[in-house]
């Protein structure tokens, strides 16, 4: 399996506090990880150990202040800014809070057709065409294509934001935590949705939350995050059948038994 | 939307009413006589009483209320007390001056104003960003007719490019016209650019922030563009509002300006009316200007539809 992303040694500092007392943290220390094609790599961990920083430098929203970050062989930080907007369209997110991620002015042709537009890609009435196909792929009706984003419930919008994300199909895919502003019900069929685009398009994806029962559903990999480090990595049934760090175990205790 | 236009427009009457009324108790109840001004400084009571008659002001003041309903239904406000001329005739042809002279500030601040926050809120703390910010805080605290005095001195008198008062019909010459009106239009428009460049600047900070323009950059749109579609738009909204009600206010006549640069617009009008106690003329202006914000307000209203899908009527 030919590998799509590689973080190598990767680490992030932000500066916080009052402005004479600023003090840097890391918010990720040092982290390698490689995901292949084909394959999801839940990235757990609670809130602030790092995780959705990791996802962010893993397509180039953030640079990383240390190490590097490699997608499809191209490291990242070697991208001229006008390069790194073409190779954009080989990766792409899905962030957590659709409501405030789509913008609230355009109807979903619009959104679906703006990945296109950004990326220079195919004739007006192509673009047309494939929002409608995208729609389709992500259950969308066709007939909601002059909607506005408030006009959808959460789990509407949510494929919303999965289909903008496939549309230019990219190599890698990072999902930060797209499903735990939803009901039960609907992480359901949104999980399911990711499981059966990526089956049949074979894009690899890191896959962050920190439900910890979410990702045993959506995972081949599992890595664990606490306080910016990489605390433990294993296929999925290792980490979740004999977890070998006491955090992974204080982890899956914590989390409600469905 | 036509339900909506006319419940709007017929909101234009009660809105319209209520000052009208009051402007009328109210000039009836300050002190100030236009019959003794008319009749002169040496005239005898009796001439004023004459005077007075002749102006029906003898009457009571609910007759007088009443006569004055009748006309003003009609949209007739009858004569200057002062000069044998038509009130409406007065308004329209200050009004118009004051139309052109608000039109020409609006440029000047709408040029300057909303580039110049894009400018700054796009490179936040920047060199240029401090300097327009503390540039904007001096226009907004500097009076628009303080602007005007300097604006006179340096271009006026000491430069000389600009004549130092004056108004010069456009229908007469078009370059004259202009050139009378440079400095009064550039001495508003630059008070409201500050205003316009502080709101254009806000937005552009708010908006960069959102969550929809990180996705649209991970997506690869070009800044430019960013920028454009997402960061100006969102900004745009909240500055109809402030363009709105500024042109509202300049339409009320610049008052202190106008009378800076003898530019024979509404608020010179007023200003004398008011000192003479010429009833019909300020009644005639206070209805213009109250007419002139309402359909103002519907428009900003309407406009706003345009801007966000999501306001629908």
């Amino acid at each position: 399996m030919t590998v799509v992303l590689d973080l190598d040694g990767v680490g992030k500092d932000f500066s916080a506090g009052p402005f004479f007392a600023r003090r840097r943290t890391a918010a990720v220390t040092s982290v390698s990880l490689r995901v292949h094609a084909g394959e999801t790599v839940g990235l757990v961990g609670e809130s602030g150990s790092g995780k959705s920083t990791l996802g962010r430098m893993a397509i180039g929203l953030l640079s990383p202040d240390r190490g590097r970050v490699t997608v499809q062989g191209q490291p990242l930080a070697s991208l001229t800014p006008g390069k790194m907007r073409t190779f954009r369209r080989t990766m792409q997110m899905v962030f957590q809070d659709s409501s405030n991620s789509l913008n609230p002015r355009m109807t979903l042709e619009d959104l679906l057709v703006e990945p296109f537009r950004a990326q220079g890609l195919h004739t007006r009435s192509q673009r047309r065409h494939r929002a409608a196909a995208l729609a389709d792929e992500v259950g969308l009706a066709r007939g909601s294509l002059v909607r506005l984003p408030h006009e959808f419930s959460g789990g509407q919008r949510q494929r919303i934001s999965i289909a903008r994300a496939l549309a230019l199909e990219p190599d890698l895919l990072v999902a930060d935590e797209p499903v735990s502003a939803l009901d039960v019900s609907v992480q359901a069929q949104i999980l399911n949705l990711f499981k059966d685009i990526q089956q049949a398009r074979k894009f690899a994806m890191l896959f962050v939350s920190h439900d910890m029962a979410v990702v045993e559903f959506i995972s081949d990999q599992v890595a664990v995050m606490r306080a910016g480090a990489l605390v433990e990595f294993g296929s999925r049934d290792d980490v979740f059948d004999s977890p070998q760090q006491p955090y992974t175990r204080t982890l899956l205790d914590a989390a409600p038994s469905l | 939307m036509t339900n909506y236009l006319l419940k709007r427009l017929g909101a234009l009457l009660p809105t319209v009413a209520v000052p009208m009324v009051l402007l009328f108790v109210m000039l009836r109840l300050a002190p100030g006589d236009p019959a003794a001004a008319i009749a002169g400084d040496s005239a005898t009571t009796e001439e004023i009483a004459e005077v007075r008659g002749r102006l029906g002001l003898d009457a009571s003041l609910w007759d007088q209320f009443l006569g004055w309903l009748g006309r003003v239904v009609r949209l007739d406000f009858g004569d200057s007390l002062f000069a044998e001329l038509r009130v409406s005739g007065l308004v329209f042809e200050h009004a118009q001056v004051t139309v052109q002279l608000t039109v020409l500030a609006l440029t000047v601040a709408l040029l300057i104003g909303p580039f110049l926050g894009i400018a700054a809120g796009t490179r936040r703390h920047g060199l240029l960003d401090r300097v327009l910010v503390f540039g904007s805080s001096i226009g907004i605290a500097v009076p628009s007719f303080w602007l005007a005095v300097l604006l006179i001195a340096v271009f006026g008198v000491v430069w000389q490019v600009f004549p130092v008062a004056g108004y010069v019909p456009f229908s007469e010459d078009p370059v004259l016209f202009l050139h009378h009106l440079a400095l009064p239009a550039i001495s508003l428009g630059l008070v409201e650019a500050a205003t316009l460049f502080r709101y254009s600047r806000a937005g552009v900070l708010d908006s960069l922030h959102q969550p929809f323009v990180t996705t649209a950059r991970s997506m690869g749109l070009p800044e430019r563009m960013v920028i454009r579609k997402y960061v100006f738009r969102a900004a745009v909204v909240p500055m109809v509002t402030v363009v709105g009600l500024t042109t509202g206010s300049l339409m009320g006549g610049a008052v202190v300006t106008e009378s800076v640069f003898s530019v024979p617009g509404l608020g010179q009008l007023l200003l004398t009316a008011v000192q003479r106690r010429d009833y019909p003329v300020i009644e005639g202006c206070i209805f213009f200007i109250a007419v002139v914000y309402v359909l103002l307000n519907l428009l900003i209203d309407l406009l706003y539809s345009l801007l966000d899908p999501r306001i629908r009527y």
